[in-house]
């Protein structure tokens, strides 16, 4: 059995789950889990701490979030309408911190063998008019590039890591290519990146089986609010007319009062 | 959009966020920028917030030049695209220095639904080339009053 570390930070409102977990009372005490089924042709259930969380989960889908208690959470995977018994697909032990927000990915190693791979999700707060888009590599494959309106935007990612952006909200005709070619292995495919959101991309798949896809899935409710709002003159000057005209006059009357005053003394040194 | 004790009526184009991460304002100052990345107007939750500009030396007057002229009660009308009408009435009018603008309570998506109007004054910062005060008006929609 592997441990894994998850070393985390961030907290996430609440959301829906398709996770049958029973939820924890304390947020504080909790970490938030979701999971990427990323091996092709294997529906699988998911259990745990020994109880069966996740049922017929189908290849090339995610779930969660769910809250789980933080702490040493151990998940093991068994192909579909297996009883929980016996030698499990996969299993790993995840020590989950509190305030957590992570995904736990059920892949294929580069070399096309099945493993979990533990991704930190970051869903901390992007600037306004902002989207953030992260890409994960866990597809049995080479080095890709990612590739947004043809051109290049993440460029040597390997399996497993990741890599995030911060773009300017909008749809983006986003593919993956082998690292240094323009020439789609995945996609083009639009992607809707809404403001204050973060997107999360997992290319999963093998490209020897040509079965490679993506598993997509988006955190609302990050946004952040504009700075300010510069509502003045745009040329850079009020209108003659406009409160500014006013201050001018204000400013010429001063200088007028202190011309005055000089003259006067003037006068008087002169005697 | 219709300020009808001031005497203004401006047209709403959609806006978002410039270079320095402020709300954008439309260069024309005969219009009023809606912030597109909050609520619209006749949203059931948040703020909708509508910007513009109180006046330049080349256009003249803004749509928002007599905003600090409104007193709470006066009414604020949205045409909407669907031919409706958002109808709110004024609650607050309020002058703050622009380090201070509360960006988290004007822009917040969430809460009471209400109107935001945003435009400057007070003194003109030459150096700066802006005014130093933003006035904001908050509106409240007429049917939860």
């Amino acid at each position: 059995m592997r441990r894994i570390t998850l070393a985390a930070a961030g907290l996430l409102a609440a959301a829906a789950t398709t996770l049958a977990v029973t939820p924890v009372a304390f947020a504080q005490e909790t970490g938030s889990v979701r999971v990427v089924h990323g091996i092709p042709d294997t529906p699988v259930d998911v259990y745990v701490d020994g109880e069966r969380a996740l049922d017929d989960f189908a290849p090339g889908t995610s779930a969660g979030p769910v809250d789980l208690p933080a702490g040493s959470r151990e998940v093991t995977v068994f192909p579909a309408d297996s009883d929980g018994s016996g030698e499990p697909l996969l299993s790993a032990t995840a020590d989950l911190p509190a305030g957590a927000d992570v995904t736990l990915a059920a892949h294929l190693t580069e070399a096309g063998e099945p493993t979990i791979t533990p991704f930190v999700n970051d869903v901390s707060s992007v600037p306004a008019g902002q989207a953030r888009l992260v890409v994960r590599h866990t597809a049995a494959a080479p080095a890709v590039d990612v590739l947004a309106g043809g051109a290049p935007v993440v460029s040597g990612l390997t399996n497993p890591d990741q890599e995030a952006l911060e773009v300017p909200a909008g749809t983006v005709s986003a593919a993956v290519a082998a690292a240094g070619t323009t020439d789609p292995v995945i996609g083009p495919a639009d992607l809707d990146l809404a403001e204050g959101t973060a997107t999360f991309v997992h290319a999963i798949g093998s490209l020897e089986a040509g079965n490679l896809d993506l598993v997509v899935f988006t955190v609302d409710g990050l946004h952040s609010a504009p700075s300010g709002v510069p509502s003045g003159a745009p040329s850079g000057a009020p209108s003659e007319s406009g409160t500014g005209a006013l201050a001018l006059t204000g400013v010429v009357l001063v200088a007028g009062a202190v011309a005055v005053a000089v003259r006067r003394r003037a006068t008087t040194a002169g005697r | 959009m219709r300020l009808a004790a001031v005497g203004a009526e401006a047209e709403v184009v959609d806006v978002g966020v410039d270079a320095l991460g402020e709300m954008e304002v439309p260069l024309d100052v005969s219009t009023v920028g809606w912030y597109r990345f909050g609520p619209a107007p006749g949203a059931d939750t948040g703020s909708s917030v509508l910007s513009g500009h109180v006046d330049d030396r080349e256009q003249g007057r803004g749509a928002f030049y007599r905003l600090s002229d409104l007193e709470p009660g006066d009414p604020v009308e949205v045409d909407l695209a669907d031919g409706s009408v958002a109808a709110y009435r004024v609650t607050d009018v309020e002058r703050i220095a622009k380090e201070e603008l509360p960006v988290e309570v004007l822009f917040a998506r969430d809460g009471a639904p209400r109107l935001t109007l945003v435009t400057c004054g007070g003194d003109f910062d030459r150096a700066a080339r802006s005014y130093r005060e933003n006035i904001v008006v908050t509106a409240v929609p007429v049917s939860v009053e």
